[in-house]
């Protein structure tokens, strides 16, 4: 279970990886988490100075992905990375976005990231939370005239609750007791959400999908934040032949999300970064999720957990189902 | 716009905001922040909005969506055309309207100030955009003074406040019980015509207002260097602070496309069976594609050039242009980059260059 | 430079004048540029279509899109413009699909003009790379014309191209060269069999032709690295950055200074350009 003091213990660790690192020389860069600006956020840190680890930090509220910045890294890099996270950086090891000499892999045994979104919903409507509080297992939160105290367990982002992995399946070093990380979901349970989902009647999958992808604004985060989206040039911003139209009705935001589902199909490993950085709170998590479970059950693949395993989609073998061909 | 109100502040009761949203209703297709999915956007507030706005106790809660969009939306039809070659320009989108027809309720200050930086450019004396301007001078802007400013707020360093009434048509403070009333040109007072439950304000409800007024300023946390930040700024174009400021950038739009004064556009053609239609999106400098030449160079190449044409253009290229910043501190790129990718530091840091 | 002229303020500024192509002139031996001859299907456009060499316009194919392009025409000759244009994005190609007859729009004119008053009375030396004469040749013309010919002194003209096939204009570079009161120097990048012209990059040319700087004006444009060289070949012969005018390309939209992508530093292309000397590039950001 969690425990405040894992959280400074990891913290120093990952201080004392990183300086390590840096005054070695083993790596020109250390890509981390540090305290953000506003009260419910931290923001990766890019250390070069082995005198500022001290701004490096551990906590529920590392939400993001670093791997997103490693595609086509020049130099070599520290990075840190959870459970998910590990599973995007093998796939760019795989796909040969980055060397696997060039990173040190600095794995954090996980204990969930806290949804902010679920966190906004438990505080309410009303004064803006002023500060935040992270201790042991709790999170506090206060605003003018209010303090409330809620359990992190309960406000962790839905990908958490289904993680198998929490424990990096590859690491160099690692920033922590691997039995102090999170419970793994058991890999039956994982994909009770989408099965649940694919229980309902088509026309209301369609409605729900629509009423979603509706919000889109096409700013593209979900895509920016992907580690695995590192296209050149992504299918929509192609002009011949032109995949998005310009009204951006419905369908052509459609084509954008499904496109990018499919793009990802059996490398996603439901880190959760494109849901976050999604202004308008789309789903952006179901139908991937649905990807990898199909991923798994039609191939045996469970994305990024294996270096030698070539990317599904990219590979045949004789005994792939082929039962969808007619 | 338009020429000054009398400036003679007026109350009416808090629970009057919705027979006075009602009334407005009644003339006016009154846009509001709505929540749709969990995000809140200005639309065509329904019979049920408008009556919903009585029941709150406070403002509207600001919008995620910036105002912006009701003017210059995401997506609009300039011109259509036949397959004959006859062009004209997109039904509902014509010449400027002399009336008011729409009225857009529960803005937020920094928002309606956003407007005065969108009409420097919609609305210059070189050009005038006919979409814009048609909306702008069809559409009344009631704003709400800020009572509890948010965690990303920065108004106060950026020429706004809490209860700055540029760009706002008629303006609603909070005092006690009360709203105090201030109209702030002929066309918010034409909003008043016709409803009573407005009476003249007392010394009681004008102390009040203040205090809110000043209770609110206070509440802005933070304090930015803007005008030493714009300073710098004049020289930093080659400065090696780009490197260090633009890494964590993702690159996505959230920032340009949440900014309320974000004006950036794209032109291009659908062709339809019938013919076709020239369409105009919101576009974003940092893709990309906003700058690639057809030849493949681009002058802007990385995140890093693309990331600082956005800061350059908001502090330093717009101000040598319009002389004011292109930011009104509301603070949506704040908390809504997904890597807390903070304007309010990177202007701390120019600054302190 | 010379000032854009605006238009009605209450004028709807995407509002294109219809055209009709009347003449299509195939340039290069590849058969990527082809000139476009046009004529506005209403002649009262030309009351508000006043060009200067140096302007562009934004050219649209219906259905497909606009692109900006600069008008190779010279207001001195009447009754049509010209477009010459190399097939590179969308509408560029679509416009080359585009034969006699077909109804294009066009948008303008737009930008700043090249600095004819400030040329009055000067050498002018003519600096060209490929379809990059396009725009010079506006000029070219104006400057050659018999209501103009007594305001300029000494006309040179250097232009090249990767090959002769490549070479623009072909039939006015043998009546520009036949004239008296024209030096011109014609070269291709590499030797060819039948080629019995000059041989050589452009920079290296200009370096060899020496053009004296003493009340002279350089005018150049062709692909950004030549452009470049040019410049600083320009400077080794004496010019001072004043007297040396280019014209730019940028990614463009809007055409009016509002879409917010052509910009270098605080200046966009479209409206406060895209002539601008060698002295105004030095002050911008290097971000082109």
């Amino acid at each position: 279970m969690v425990t405040g003091d894992s959280r400074a213990e990891i913290t120093q660790r990952l201080r004392d990886i990183a300086r390590d690192l840096l005054e070695r020389g083993e790596v020109d860069v250390f890509i981390g988490y540090e305290e953000g600006s506003l009260p419910l956020r931290t923001t990766p840190a890019f250390i070069t100075r082995p005198d500022d680890v001290s701004r490096l930090t551990w906590g529920a509220l590392c939400e993001n992905n670093l791997a997103t910045y490693l595609p086509k890294f020049e130099g070599r890099v520290g990075v840190v990375v959870k459970g998910c996270d590990v599973r995007a950086l093998v796939n760019l090891i795989v796909e040969k976005q980055i060397a696997r000499d060039q990173v040190k892999i600095v794995g954090v045994p996980c204990q969930g990231v806290i949804d902010r979104r679920k966190l906004a919903g438990a505080v309410g409507e009303g004064p803006p939370v002023r500060s935040v509080e992270e201790t042991d297992g709790f999170i506090i939160v206060r605003g003018s005239g209010f303090e409330k105290t809620i359990p992190v367990q309960e406000m962790l982002s839905p990908a958490c609750a289904t993680c198998v992995h929490p424990v990096p399946v590859l690491y160099d070093l690692l920033a922590g007791d691997e039995a102090r990380s999170r419970g793994a979901c058991p890999r039956e349970d994982a994909f009770a959400e989408v099965e649940r989902f694919a229980g309902r009647n088509v026309e209301d999958r369609f409605a729900y999908f629509a009423r979603e992808i509706e919000r889109c604004i096409e700013c593209y985060a979900c895509r920016q934040a992907c580690p695995l989206c590192y296209c050149p040039e992504c299918f929509v911003d192609r002009q011949s032949p032109k995949w998005v139209g310009r009204w951006r009705d419905l369908s052509d935001k459609m084509v954008f999300h499904l496109g990018r589902v499919l793009h990802t199909a059996g490398r996603c490993a439901d880190c959760g970064a494109c849901r976050r950085a999604c202004p308008a709170g789309i789903d952006l998590r179901l139908l991937s999720k649905q990807m990898e479970k199909d991923a798994l059950e039609f191939f045996g693949h469970e994305p990024g957990t294996d270096l030698e395993a070539a990317p599904v989609l990219a590979t045949y073998r004789r005994e792939d189902p082929d039962d969808f061909i007619l | 716009m338009g020429e000054r109100g009398s400036g003679k502040a007026l109350v009416m009761a808090k629970r009057d905001l919705g027979a006075f949203a009602r009334h407005l209703a009644a003339s006016y297709l009154v846009l509001a922040p709505i929540v749709e999915g969990g995000v809140t956007r200005f639309a065509v507030a329904g019979v049920d909005d408008i009556g919903g706005f009585g029941d709150r106790e406070s403002v509207p809660a600001p919008s995620k969506r910036p105002l912006k969009e009701v003017f210059f939306p995401q997506e609009e039809v300039l011109l259509a055309f036949d397959a004959g070659g006859k062009v004209e320009v997109a039904a509902g989108a014509a010449a400027p309207a002399d009336e008011v027809t729409r009225v857009a309720f529960g803005v937020r200050p920094c928002d309606a100030r956003s407007l005065t930086l969108l009409d420097l450019v919609f609305d210059a004396a070189d050009y005038k955009d006919p979409y814009y301007v048609g909306r702008r001078q069809g559409t009344a802007v009631v704003t709400f003074a800020c009572t509890e400013p948010g965690v990303a707020c920065f108004c106060t360093s950026v020429g706004g406040g809490p209860s700055d009434e540029a760009g706002s048509d008629l303006m609603l403070v909070e005092a006690g019980e009360s709203y105090l009333v201030k109209p702030l040109s002929a066309r918010g007072e034409g909003l008043l015509r016709g409803f009573d439950a407005v009476r003249e304000a007392g010394d009681v409800e004008l102390a009040a207002a203040r205090d809110a007024e000043a209770r609110a300023v206070g509440r802005v946390a933070r304090d930015v260097p803007v005008d030493a930040a714009v300073e710098k700024l004049a020289g930093a174009f080659g400065d090696a602070v780009w490197e260090d400021l633009y890494r964590k950038c993702l690159g996505c739009a959230v920032c340009t496309y949440l900014c309320p004064t974000c004006h950036c556009f794209d032109i291009g053609d659908e062709a339809t069976r019938a013919g076709g239609e020239r369409v105009r999106n919101w576009d974003s400098c940092m893709f990309p594609l906003f700058t690639l030449h057809a030849s493949g160079h681009n002058p802007r190449p990385s995140r890093k050039e693309r990331f600082r044409q956005r800061i350059m253009h908001k502090f330093n290229y717009f101000v040598e242009n319009n002389g004011r910043v292109a930011c009104v501190g509301c603070g949506r790129c704040v908390e809504n980059c997904p890597v807390n990718l903070d304007v309010r530091r990177v202007l701390e840091t120019i600054a302190a260059l | 430079m010379g000032q854009a002229t605006i238009r009605d303020a209450g004028a709807n500024p995407y509002m294109p004048e219809l055209a009709t192509i009347t003449q299509v002139t195939r340039e290069t031996d590849a058969n990527d540029v082809k000139t476009f001859r046009v004529e506005f299907r209403d002649p009262s456009t030309w009351e508000r279509f006043r060009y200067m060499p140096g302007q562009f316009a934004e050219v649209s194919v219906f259905g497909v899109g606009e692109a900006p392009i600069s008008i190779t025409s010279s207001p001195t000759q009447q009754g049509y413009l010209e477009f010459s244009v190399k097939k590179m994005g969308q509408v560029t190609t679509a416009l080359h699909y585009s034969s006699e007859g077909t109804v294009i729009g066009v948008r303008g004119p737009y930008g700043n003009t090249f600095p004819v008053a400030d040329m009055q009375g000067k050498n002018i030396i003519f600096i060209g790379g490929g379809i990059g004469l396009a725009p010079l040749r506006s000029l070219i013309n104006y400057v050659l014309s018999d209501e103009h010919r007594g305001e300029f002194g000494r006309v040179q003209i250097i232009y090249g191209a990767r090959s002769s096939g490549d070479l623009v204009f072909k039939g006015e570079l043998e009546r520009w060269g036949a004239r008296a009161d024209i030096d011109q120097v014609v070269t291709i990048d590499r030797p060819e069999a039948g080629w019995s012209g000059r041989v050589g990059f452009v920079p290296a040319v200009l370096k060899e032709v020496a053009p004296r700087p003493e009340g002279a004006v350089a005018v150049t444009c062709g692909p950004p690295i030549m452009i470049k060289f040019v410049l600083s070949t320009l400077t080794e012969l004496g010019f001072a950055p004043e007297q040396v005018v280019t014209t730019l390309e940028m990614r463009m939209k809007c055409g009016i200074g509002k879409c917010g992508r052509c910009n270098i530093g605080s200046k966009y292309v479209c409206r406060d350009g895209p002539v601008f000397t060698y002295r105004q590039l030095l002050e911008m950001p290097q971000e082109y």
